[in-house]
This record gives C-alpha cells, structure tokens and sequence, in this order.
C-alpha cells in the first residue's frame, strides 16, 4: 500500500518537476514570477487535444505539435508582455503575469468552452503490474516523459553554450550583458524551454485529468511551492523538490485525510517562506545596506 | 549627564563575514561638538563600521556606547530615536516624495501626536502638523533650498539630493550626525559648498562623524581624522599629524601601486 | 485639496444621496452597493500595495473571513448586523497580523507568494471545515440588519445602498486622516526606501503590520455588509480567482491615492454591467486591461488623471 501510493507520488512528482522546472528557470535567469505558467500547461493539453482531433495526428505527434505551439506562444508572451516589464518591480511583473493569465485563460473558455474534454490514447486503459504495484501506462510515460526531459535540460545547461549564457544570466544578469550575452536572445530561449517543459506535463496527463481551460490554476500553484522549496532558481532544487511533493502529497492523501490534501503543499510553502525563504538549497542575498 | 564627556564610544569593536575580518577591535571615543572624519582605503570597513553603529550590522564582539549607555542591543530604527542620525554611500531618497515631505519624515521620531490624533484630527494634531511644515520650510530656507521645497525629490540634481538627504536626518534633530561619503560624486563647487553646510551643522551644536574619500573635504573640515586599513586603525589624530603619518601614506600609497599594476 | 477638488467631491456626495431618487432601478442600486463593496476592498489593498509599497495576492481570504464570522455570528448565535460590523473587521484584522508579521523579510516576489498560499490556505479552510462553515454548501439564513429601536428592517434595495454609502463614507474619511499625516508618511517612506525609513526611526515592523492589518479590517467590513447584503456565504466567492479580482481593479483603478480606489471599485464593477454585448469577452478585456495598464499606465487610471491634471495646472501659469 505504501509503495503503491509513493509510485503515485512519482507520477505526481513527476508532473509538478515539469512545470516547476520552467517556473524556476524563468524565474532564475530573468527574474520573472510567471503565474501565467499554469496556461502552458493547459494549453499543452488543449492543442494536443485538438491536433488529434483536428489534424487526426496520434498522440505523440499531437504532443509534440503541441509542445511547438506552445513554445511559440511562449515565444509571443515574452516578447509582448515580459520584456516590456523587464526592469519593472517584481509586483508589476507579477500583476502582469495575473492579467496574462486571466487573459489566456479566459479566451480558452470562450473559444471552446467550460467542459471538460477527453483526450484518448491507448496508453490509458493498459495497465503494468510488476512488484506487486500497479500503474496505468500512461502515468508511466508521465515518469518517462520527466526523466527524458530532466536529461535534456540538464545536457543543455551544462553541456551547451546556451547554457552557459543562462547560468551566466542567473548568476548576474548585468555582468553577463557586459561579456557579449544577448538577453533577449536568451529570454525567447528561457520561456521556449519552460513553456515546452509545461506543455509537455499537460499533454501527457491531459488524458489522465480531463482537458479543461482552468486545468493549470492548481498545478502551477503546487509548482510555486516545489520552486520556493527548492530555491528560486535552482534547478536541482525543483526535481528534488517536485518529488519530495509529489510524494508527499500522496502520502498524505493515502494515509492522513484526503479533504485538506490541497492544503499541505501550501503550508509547507508558508513554512519554509517563513523559516528559510531561500528554500532547501537556495541562498540568500541581503540587500547591501 | 555621561561620565567622562564621550558622546559615543566605541570600545574593542570586531565584526566578520564568513572568513572576511570587516573590522578588527576598533575603538573610538567621540566627544560632542567634533568633527571626525574616518578614512581608509576602499574596503577598509568604513562603511561597516557605520552599519554597526547604526545597528543594521550586529557586531561579532565589542561595544557600543552612546551618552555611556550601551546601544549593543538596539534595533536600526530605535537609533534616531535617542538621537544618531546617518545618512548613506547610495543616495536614499524617499524619491517619489516632494523635498518637504522627506524633511517631514525626519520629522518621525520628534513628534508629540498619537495615532488617535491622526484619525480624529484633533487640535493637537493641526497644530503639530503646521509647525512640522514650519520648522522643514525653515530648514530648507536656511541652507538655501527653499526654492525647491515641492519638487518631487527623485528629480532634483544629483548634489542636491544628497544635500536633501542630509537636512532629512538634521530635521530629526540629533545629538550626532553620521554622514556616509556624502561628497561622493560632487564637483568641486558642490564639495564646497558640503563643507559650509558641515560648518553650519557643526555651529548648532551636532557632532559630525564623516565616513569620506574626498581629502581635499576631509582635510579641510575635521577635527580629528581616524584611519581604517582592512579594518583596524592604524592612525588618529589631527589633520596634520595624520598627513605625516608614514603607516597611513603606505596605506594610501601601497592602494595607489595595486591600481596602477 | 484644492478648492475646486472639494466642491466637485461635495457635489458628487451629495448626487449620490439623491441618487436612488433619481435612478429608480434595483439593479442600478445593485450594482451601486456592489461597487461599494469592492471600493472598500480596493482601498484596503491600496493601502498595502500603493501607500506601503508592500505585496498581496490572497486579498480575497480577509474578505471571507470577514464575511463568514457575520455568517456565524448571525446564524449561530442570533448577532445582530451591527454588532457583526464590529466583529468581523477585528476577526479579520487579527488574520492581517497573522500574514503580515511571519511574513515581514520578504518582499517582492516571495511575499508576492506567500500572500497567495495565505489566501489559498483560507480558502481551503472555507471548503474543508465543515462543522463550522458548512463547506461547499455555504451558510444561508443570515438576518437582514435591522434599527432595534425603530424596529425598521432592511428589505429594499435602497436601504442597503445608504448602508454601504455610509460605510464607505465614514471608511473613506478615517483612510485620508490615516494617510495624511504621520503613519501615511511612515508608510510612503517604507515603500519608498525601506532602509532609511528605518534610520530616520520608522519602526518598520510594526507599519508594516499595520498596513495589513488595517486593510484586512477594511476587508472584513466589505465581508460583513456582504454577508448580510446578499444572506447567503460560501466558498466560491472567496477564492484565488476573487483575490485577482480585487487585485485587478485596485491597479486598475490606479495605486497610492483614494481616487484610484473609487475609480477601481466603481467604474470596473459598473462598466462591464453595461457592456452585456461583450459579457462573454468580458473577462478576457479584464485580463487584457490588467496586463496593458501595468505595462504603459503601471499608476493606473487614477495616475493617468492626476497627469492630465498637473499638464493642465502647468499650463495655467
């Protein structure tokens, strides 16, 4: 029983490590709260949804069709909202990021409506039973799909120039302009990573959860605890914080009480904002005085 | 009244970042009505010093005594309360304020009314209020900058705002000023005029402790000059026993070599 | 204030009282005594985000609290209204201290969260204790108020629109006071340069808080004269999403002055009432407007008036 829910708690993990990745990027290299981060992830489900219904493409096609648009649009809101921001205080980012969010998130709603959808694949009804514990394939892709991701974007940010640039930016984002880093090249490329990231985790668990407009509000809420958890910025930090979560959470639900399983996320987050803002691997840098 | 006549005292003071020693058994006694200028190569723990007086650093070991009262255990903001005002290296402005009303901040620690007051308006509160407005117009007027008094702070002349914020701290009417390079940045005309705003502080009876790089002001305004070297002292003493001083001209000279390579 | 500015209040003021003899409409009223509501939620976050330069995403969560201790009180106990108008702001307020001091080292973006989780947490408390709120299903059968001695019961409309007048009123009154002279410039000066506030002996802490607390009891009332206005509480107007809402039109509306909160809480509560064409597309404006005016208009429309105003005045001389 224990295993079973912590395999659950993989699954979960594996979800929150995706958005969070993006988020903690974002938020590391360009010094963006993004709480329009949750759209990525619906809109991942969303376009993989209508790809196989429209262009009758399978799913991973449809996924990776998906992942492309939603990069784009990443591409599109960086450009029209946050770098018009850049430099702005954090509340406007943030106020900015709410109004991006809402925008987005109401046009889903509009164009094709409240109801949940379904999006089919034939992953979701095999079942794999081994150990003794039982997972449906999909969810298993959902731990595969993290894993590869992980892979990739660790290749990318140490193995390439890029990310050596988005190292440089996180570290001092001035002092990088000073040595030839083109920011703006390096924010289109930041937002394109994060929102394909979450795109990713919303085509493959939009089969699991249903497709709807306002999918991505509790997802990414429970990110912004794995991303302060892990340090604003830290990369290590959400994966090993995005388990812990996902694991946590599960546990909880299976063995204290499912009705405020919702909550321990959020008081963890407020306990750790309070105790060590910085997260568990996070360090802080005080105002000079 | 203190017992030997010390305003401040700073008795074996040492503080340390990690492994970096910022300042290293210092000590200082100021008497009242001086005017004492810190000086030192950059990095000498000036700066530091002034945080820890002014209590935003906690120092590692040491005291700090103010009217012979230990100060060890104040918060930032209960300093200007019993009377040490300072101002900062970077310009601290309440930007977006009109040059009045930052006067009128400096004003928070020296006014009579509650916090009833402010909602019930009362008559005590009308006429704190005017007599606020009184005394920073006044001020303004008497280091000649009255003509600014509604301009909006952040859009002033660089030399005026630090003049600006130094009248904010005078307002809030301190036994000792502490100014952190405040000529940072000035020409020489602006430095000049610094050193007659300093006279004038000095006349109405506020002691002057100057953390500054500009010698040409230092020289020219202090009483006494204490010399900081990777944060201990190394010298103190008049204007020009310190300009003989061989330890504090390799100090400066030893700064000018490393800059030169 | 200049003359002229004092007339024109007057004046408005005084249309307002006559209002409901003028605009014989309910929904008119309705929509009235909800602008109110929400120009006294705006004035409360205004007073954290605009004055005090602070951060707060779950505005929403003191709102309910506010809300659900006159539900309680009145179902559970018989308490009346006004008495519940006295509670629910200090139930309220004493949760403004509960966010506003573990929370006062951050700033920016990490209180920006933290404020959010507050209100999520809040929120989930609404859903998930049952034996006090009834969860999802809410709390109904909550009185009217009620004048004892004149044995007058509230049951029009336009009883409810002198109440909230009144309130927003008297509220209006105390916030200019509260901004105007010592504690407001305590406030600008923390949100201005947080460090010399310090070193010219602002206790930080402590305005901070306060800030918050007073905004949170501001909330509470609105969450009162809600409970009691519409007789029926539950979660669902007290979520995330709530607490964007409010946070739309105090920035909207325009930050750091009382105008801005008046122009939030009433215009954006009444325009998209009048525009039913674009109802659907309603909330996407909304969002598309909270995103233009932080990014060209960040003082919001208030600022934009104020700056045809100083253009005018400057052109006078």
């Amino acid at each position: 029983m224990f295993f079973q829910q912590l395999l659950n708690g993989i699954v979960l993990g594996s979800i929150y490590t995706l958005i969070a990745l993006g988020l903690t990027m974002i938020f590391g290299i360009l010094n963006i709260t993004n709480f329009a981060h949750g759209e990525f992830f619906m809109l991942g489900a969303l376009f993989t949804l209508l790809s196989s219904k429209i262009l009758g493409l399978s799913f991973f096609p449809s996924m990776l069709v998906s992942m492309t648009a939603v990069a784009i649009l990443g591409v599109i809101f960086e450009r029209a909202a946050f770098r018009p921001l850049r430099g702005s205080s954090p509340v406007n980012v943030m106020v900015g990021s709410l109004g991006l969010s809402i925008l987005v998130q109401n046009a889903a709603l509009l164009l094709w409506g409240a109801d949940p959808q379904r999006l089919d694949t034939p992953y979701l009804d095999l079942v794999i039973t081994f150990w003794g514990l039982q997972i449906t394939a999909q969810r298993l892709l959902v731990i595969v799909l993290a894993i590869a991701m992980i892979i990739v974007l660790t290749a990318i940010i140490k193995k390439t120039r890029l990310g050596k640039a988005m190292r440089a930016c996180a570290q001092d984002i001035e002092a990088a302009q000073w040595v030839g880093v083109n920011i703006n090249r390096i924010a289109m490329a930041t937002f394109v990573i994060g929102s394909a990231l979450a795109a990713s985790a919303g085509a493959i668990v939009g089969p699991i959860f249903l497709v709807y407009p306002t999918m991505g509000l509790v997802p990414v809420l429970k990110s912004f605890v794995v991303v302060i958890l892990g340090g604003m910025g830290n990369v290590p930090g959400a994966i090993l914080g995005g388990y812990m979560i996902g694991i946590a959470e599960n546990i909880a639900t299976g063995f204290i009480s499912p009705a405020y399983k919702d909550v321990i996320a959020f008081v963890i987050l407020i306990v750790v904002l309070i105790i060590k803002p910085s997260g568990i691997f996070g360090h802080h840098v005080a105002e000079k005085v | 009244m203190s017992q030997n006549g010390f305003l401040l005292e700073i008795v074996n003071l040492s503080k340390n970042f990690g492994g970096l020693t910022a300042v290293s058994d210092f000590n200082l006694s100021v008497r009242r009505d001086e005017i004492v200028s810190i000086i030192g190569p950059n990095g000498a723990g000036k700066t530091t010093l002034f945080n820890l007086i002014s209590r935003f650093y906690k120092q590692d070991s040491g005291d700090i005594l103010f009217v012979s009262n230990s100060i060890n255990n104040f918060s930032p903001h209960q300093i200007c309360n019993i009377g040490i005002a300072r101002t900062f290296q970077t310009t601290r402005l309440f930007k977006h304020l009109s040059v009045t009303e930052n006067l009128k901040v400096g004003m928070h620690t020296r006014t009579g009314y509650r916090f009833w007051d402010e909602l019930l308006n009362t008559p005590k509160l009308i006429k704190t209020e005017r007599n606020i407005e009184k005394k920073a117009l006044n001020l303004l007027d008497e280091f000649d900058l009255l003509s600014f008094s509604d301009e909006m702070a952040g859009n002033l002349p660089y030399g005026v705002q630090r003049l600006v914020e130094i009248l904010r701290s005078l307002n809030s009417s301190p036994q000792i000023l502490m100014l952190d390079e405040p000529a940072a940045g000035m020409n020489p005309q602006e430095a000049l005029h610094l050193m007659e705003v300093v006279e004038k502080i000095r006349k109405k009876g506020i002691t002057v402790l100057l953390v500054e790089h500009n010698m040409d002001v230092v020289m020219e305004i202090s009483d006494r000059i204490v010399v900081l070297n990777y944060g201990k002292k190394i010298a103190e003493g008049s204007v020009e026993e310190i300009q003989r001083n061989p330890e504090v001209i390799a100090a400066y000279l030893g700064e000018d070599i490393e800059d030169n390579s | 204030m200049l003359k002229g500015t004092k007339i024109l209040w007057l004046l408005f003021v005084i249309g307002l009282f006559f209002d409901p003899y003028m605009v014989r409409s309910e929904y008119h009223q309705h929509l009235l005594i909800v602008s109110g509501i929400y120009i006294l939620l705006a004035l409360g976050l205004n007073l954290i985000i605009g004055y005090t330069g602070q951060v707060s995403l779950g505005h929403a969560a003191f709102y309910g609290l506010g809300a659900y201790t006159a539900a309680i009180l009145s179902v559970r106990f018989g308490s009346p209204f006004w008495l519940n108008l006295l509670a629910a702001p200090v139930v309220a307020g004493i949760f403004g201290i509960l966010l506003g001091l573990p929370t006062i080292r951050l700033a920016g973006h990490y209180l920006g969260i933290a404020s959010l989780t507050f209100g999520i947490i809040i929120e989930q408390i609404f859903l998930n204790w049952i034996s006090l709120t009834r969860g999802p299903m809410g709390i109904t059968g909550i009185s009217p108020p009620r004048i004892p001695f004149l044995n007058f019961q509230f049951t029009r409309k336009s009883h409810y629109y002198y109440l909230i007048l009144v309130i927003t009123l008297v509220v209006f009154f105390l916030f200019r006071r509260l901004v105007s002279y010592r504690t407001g410039r305590a406030f600008a000066a923390i949100r201005e340069n947080e460090i010399s506030a310090k070193a010219m002996g602002i206790h930080t802490t402590y305005y901070k808080v306060l800030a918050f607390t007073i905004a949170a009891m501001i909330a509470g009332v609105a969450g009162c004269f809600f409970a009691h206005y519409l007789l029926f509480v539950s979660p669902d107007s007290f979520a995330f999403l709530e607490s964007i809402n409010i946070l739309a039109l105090t920035i909207i509306g325009g930050t750091g002055n009382i105008l801005g909160s008046l122009v939030g809480g009433l215009f954006l509560t009444i325009l998209p009432e009048y525009l039913r064409a674009l109802n659907e597309a309603r909330e996407v404006i909304y969002g598309a407007m909270l995103l233009l005016i932080i990014m060209f208009m960040p003082k919001g429309l208030s600022g934009f008036i104020f700056g045809l105003k100083r253009r005018y005045m400057s052109r006078k001389r």
